[in-house]
């Protein structure tokens, strides 16, 4: 832990946004290790990846307000492919919890595509008041 | 809305920074589309070239510092037909008199590197963590 007095909150424009974050291991066609809480990740496909807001229980957010995305190249700086990632479909209002479609692929082509052992970081600011 | 009790704030390093965040769609045309977020005015100002302005139309902002910034491209069309296209911030102008500006560029990875447009319907989000105190 830290041993510091963190007394200095983020401010925003929205109302008590909920934070989601969290990071999960691209093994060989499934997921390897899932970091972080209050969301499921599902492998749907080379490059292709759900992020479910449930865990266990269901959660649907009331906007999407910010993304970040990173794909972490775990081996350093040897064998860096030629791969970015996006953000695809997002679904806030989905039954079993708001979904969120992240897609990696290659530059040349493109093509969707993954590197196993590689890891997806991602971070969504999320709407949850019905004032915003 | 989520029916859980989030009372865990997020704490920072610096002094009560700002997370000025939202998305925008470039629709046919191109022209600009949806908006989302708050703080913020988004305009186009040429092929895969926008400027977020910190101004509500009632607020002009300046803030003292960016500490953070990052902006990726949504392909809201799903898995089928992705583009080869990544976005960047350009140039930051925090003092502008209009409200603080950031420029906003998405281009092209193959064949050549050129600025060229968001597909229509794709969205650019965008993320931007201000100082906005002298103490940092």
């Amino acid at each position: 832990m830290a041993d510091r007095n963190f007394g200095n909150q983020l401010k925003h424009f929205m109302h008590a946004p909920t934070l989601l974050a969290g990071s999960f291991v691209i093994g060989a066609g499934a997921i390897g290790a899932v970091t972080g809480r209050g969301f499921g990740v599902a492998y749907t496909g080379a490059g292709n990846y759900l992020v479910t807001a449930t865990g266990p229980r269901i959660d649907n957010y009331n906007s999407l307000w910010a993304v970040k995305l990173t794909l972490q190249h775990v081996a350093g700086a040897a064998g860096i492919a030629d791969r970015v990632i996006k953000l695809g479909t997002v679904t806030l209002a989905a039954a079993a919890g708001s979904t969120f479609q992240i897609l990696t692929h290659n530059i040349a082509g493109p093509a969707l595509n993954e590197a196993a052992t590689d890891i997806v970081h991602f971070e969504f600011l999320l709407g949850n008041s019905s004032l915003d | 809305m989520v029916a859980r009790n989030q009372g865990n704030q997020t704490k920072s390093f610096l002094h009560a920074p700002v997370v000025l965040a939202g998305s925008f769609t470039i629709v046919a045309g191109p022209v600009m589309g949806v908006q989302t977020g708050r703080g913020f005015t988004a305009t186009r100002v040429g092929v895969g070239d926008y400027l977020i302005t910190a101004t509500d139309g009632t607020h002009t902002d300046n803030y003292q510092s960016l500490q953070d910034a990052n902006v990726i491209v949504q392909h809201t069309a799903g898995a089928g037909g992705i583009a080869d296209i990544i976005a960047k911030v350009g140039v930051v102008n925090l003092a502008a008199a209009g409200g603080a500006t950031f420029q906003i560029l998405t281009h092209d990875l193959t064949p050549a590197i050129a600025v060229a447009e968001v597909p229509a319907d794709d969205a650019v989000h965008f993320v931007f963590l201000l100082g906005n105190s002298e103490q940092d």
